[in-house]
C-alpha cells in the first residue's frame, strides 16, 4: 500500500524533550489520529512532516520526495490546519485569498467561494472580528481550496465548541469520500477520532506507544476488572497496566481474547476507548481531555 | 518569490495612507530628501516583521509551497522595493511642494539607499535569530532610531570628510558615493546569505 508520509529512525532533541526513534507509515486514502498528553511530541512529529521543524537525524519523505529536493511540489499538495491562527488580524478574507491563492498551483476560487458560502464566513469583515470557530473556518475554507492530497492538522478542534467540532468532522469525512485524500491529525480529545480515525497512533513522552488500526485497537484492547486473588506474576503479565485498590484490580489488556479464555467468568471485561488506554498506558494518570 | 514580494506590500493595506501622509508632513516642513526616504522605507520594511509576527508568519508561509531561502530572499528584495517606491514617491512630492530638486538630491537619495542597506545588512539577521512575538517590536523600534541615528551620523561625517580631509576631494564626489554604495551592497549580499543560513536552521516553535 502506498505510504503518504514515512518516517524513519527520527530523532529530535530539545532543551528538556526529545523525540527518540520514531518510525511511522501514513498510508494513502486513511485518516490517522496522533494521541498523546500534552507535551507528548505530537506537534514535534507533525511539525516535521511539514519541516517547519528538521530532525537531528532520521530521514522524513512525504509523497516519496524529501524536503531537501522537493520542498515546493511536497507542500504544494498540503493543506495544513493549525490550532492557532496562522491568519493576518487587519486582513479581510477576501485579501488572505488575495496573497495565499497565487501560492497554489491547483488553486480552485469557485471551490473557495463555495465553502466560504457554506461555514457562512464573511468576505470582506476583517479576520480580527472573526470568532476562533470562524478563524478555524477560514484556515479549512483556504486548506480546501487547492484541491489538497493530503491534510495535516495539528489539534484542530482545540478550543472550538461542540457543535463546531461535530461540523468539523463531517466536514473530514466528506472530504474522504474521494478515497485518495489524506488525513492526518493530531488531538488530545479522543471523541474526535473514534467516528473519524482509521488508525491511532499514540506518542508519549516522545516516543511511539504504538500504531495500530482503530478497528485492531477496539477488537483487542479492554478494561479488565476482578478480585485481587485472580493477580500473580504469571497473570499479570496479559495486561499492559494494573490497577490495584483494596477490593479488586483493573487493568488494560491488548489482548481480549486471550484474557477471556484466561479468566473466564471470573472477571468483567469492558472495551476500553482511546482515553482509558492512555490512562493506563500511563499508569492511570489524568492525561486524555474527555469530551 | 514575487508572491511574497507583493504579500510584503500588501500586508500593509490601509496603513499606506498613512505612511503618504507622514511622508507629505516631513516634505512639508522641509525635512531631508534623504531623511524622509530612509525613515519611511525602514517603517514599511521593519513593520512587515512585525504584522508577519503578529500572524505567526513563520509557520503560514512555511507551510505554503515556498524554502526558507525564498521566504528570506523575498524579504531583502523588498527592502529594495520599498525603497524604490518611497524614493519615487518622495522625490515626486518633493517637486510638486516645492516646484523643483536641489543640486545635490543625487547624494541624498545614494545616502538614504546606502543607509537602507546598512540597517537591513545589521537588523535583518537580528530579526531572523531573535524576533518573537514580543521582541519583534522593541526591534522594530531600534532599526527605526538606528535609521533616525544613521542619517545624522552620515550627513556629518561627510560633512567632516569634506571639511578635514581630503578624502572626498582626492577621489572626487561621484568615486566616494560609488564606493559607500558598492561597499553597502557587499555587506547587504553578506547579510542576506547569513539570514538564510540563520532562518534555514530556525526551529518554528
Amino acid at each position: 500500500m502506498e505510504h503518504v508520509i514515512e518516517l524513519k529512525n527520527v530523532n529530535k532533541s530539545f532543551d528538556r524533550f526529545q523525540v527518540s526513534d520514531v518510525s511511522l507509515a501514513f498510508k494513502k486514502g486513511f485518516v490517522t489520529g496522533i494521541i498523546g498528553s500534552n507535551g507528548a511530541g505530537k506537534s514535534t512529529i507533525i511539525k516535521m512532516m511539514l519541516n517547519l521543524q528538521q530532525p537531528d537525524s532520521g530521514d522524513v519523505r512525504v509523497f516519496g520526495m524529501d524536503y531537501s529536493s522537493s520542498e515546493k511540489n511536497i507542500k504544494d499538495r498540503i493543506g495544513f490546519i493549525f490550532s492557532e491562527d496562522v491568519l493576518y488580524d487587519e486582513l479581510t478574507l477576501h485579501d488572505q485569498r488575495k496573497i495565499i491563492a497565487p501560492c497554489y498551483r491547483q488553486w480552485d476560487d469557485a471551490l473557495f467561494h463555495q465553502y466560504c458560502e457554506m461555514f457562512e464566513l464573511p468576505l470582506k469583515q476583517k479576520m480580527k472580528s472573526f470568532s476562533k470557530g470562524m478563524k478555524m473556518k477560514a484556515t479549512l475554507a483556504i486548506a480546501l481550496s487547492h484541491h489538497a492530497d493530503l491534510f495535516i492538522m495539528d489539534e484542530p478542534t482545540a478550543g472550538l465548541d461542540p457543535v463546531f467540532r461535530r461540523e468539523f468532522l463531517e466536514i473530514m469525512q466528506d472530504i474522504m469520500l474521494d478515497g485518495n485524500k489524506t488525513i492526518i491529525l493530531s488531538t488530545h480529545i479522543m471523541s474526535d477520532l473514534s467516528s473519524i480515525a482509521d488508525y491511532i497512533t499514540y506518542v508519549e513522552k516522545g516516543k511511539i506507544v504504538f500504531s495500530k488500526e482503530m478497528h485492531d485497537i477496539e477488537e483487542n484492547y479492554a478494561l479488565v476488572r476482578g478480585g485481587i486473588e485472580l493477580l500473580d506474576s504469571d497473570t499479570e503479565q496479559y495486561f499492559l497496566s494494573v490497577k490495584k485498590t483494596g477490593a479488586g484490580f483493573e487493568a488494560l489488556t491488548s489482548d481480549a481474547v486471550a484474557v477471556e479464555m484466561l479468566f473466564g467468568a471470573n472477571v468483567v471485561i469492558e472495551k476500553a476507548s482511546l482515553e482509558d488506554i492512555m490512562y493506563y498506558s500511563q499508569g492511570g494518570k489524568t492525561v486524555a481531555a474527555v469530551d | 518569490m514575487l508572491q511574497l514580494i507583493k504579500k510584503d506590500l500588501y500586508i500593509h493595506k490601509l496603513s499606506w495612507l498613512i505612511y503618504f501622509a507622514m511622508l507629505v508632513f516631513f516634505m512639508y516642513f522641509n525635512k531631508d530628501i534623504f531623511f524622509v526616504i530612509a525613515l519611511m522605507s525602514a517603517i514599511v520594511t521593519m513593520y512587515s516583521f512585525y504584522y508577519d509576527e503578529q500572524a505567526n508568519g513563520h509557520k503560514l508561509w512555511n507551510s505554503l509551497p515556498f524554502t526558507r531561502s525564498e521566504i528570506v530572499s523575498a524579504r531583502y528584495f523588498s527592502l529594495l522595493v520599498v525603497t524604490l517606491i518611497m524614493t519615487v514617491v518622495t522625490v515626486t512630492v518633493e517637486f510638486v511642494l516645492h516646484g523643483g530638486w536641489n543640486t545635490v538630491l543625487w547624494q541624498e537619495l545614494v545616502g538614504s539607499f546606502v543607509l537602507l542597506l546598512i540597517s537591513g545588512s545589521i537588523f535583518f539577521p537580528l530579526f531572523y535569530t531573535f524576533a518573537q512575538r514580543n521582541a519583534v517590536f522593541i526591534l522594530v523600534i531600534l532599526s527605526i532610531l538606528f535609521v533616525i541615528a544613521g542619517v545624522h551620523v552620515l550627513y556629518y561625517s561627510y560633512i567632516w570628510l569634506i571639511e578635514n580631509t581630503m578624502i572626498v576631494q582626492s577621489m572626487g564626489e561621484g568615486l566616494f558615493w560609488s564606493t559607500a554604495t558598492a561597499v553597502s551592497l557587499v555587506s547587504y549580499g553578506i547579510s542576506w546569505g547569513l539570514s538564510i543560513k540563520i532562518y534555514k536552521a530556525k526551529e518554528l516553535l
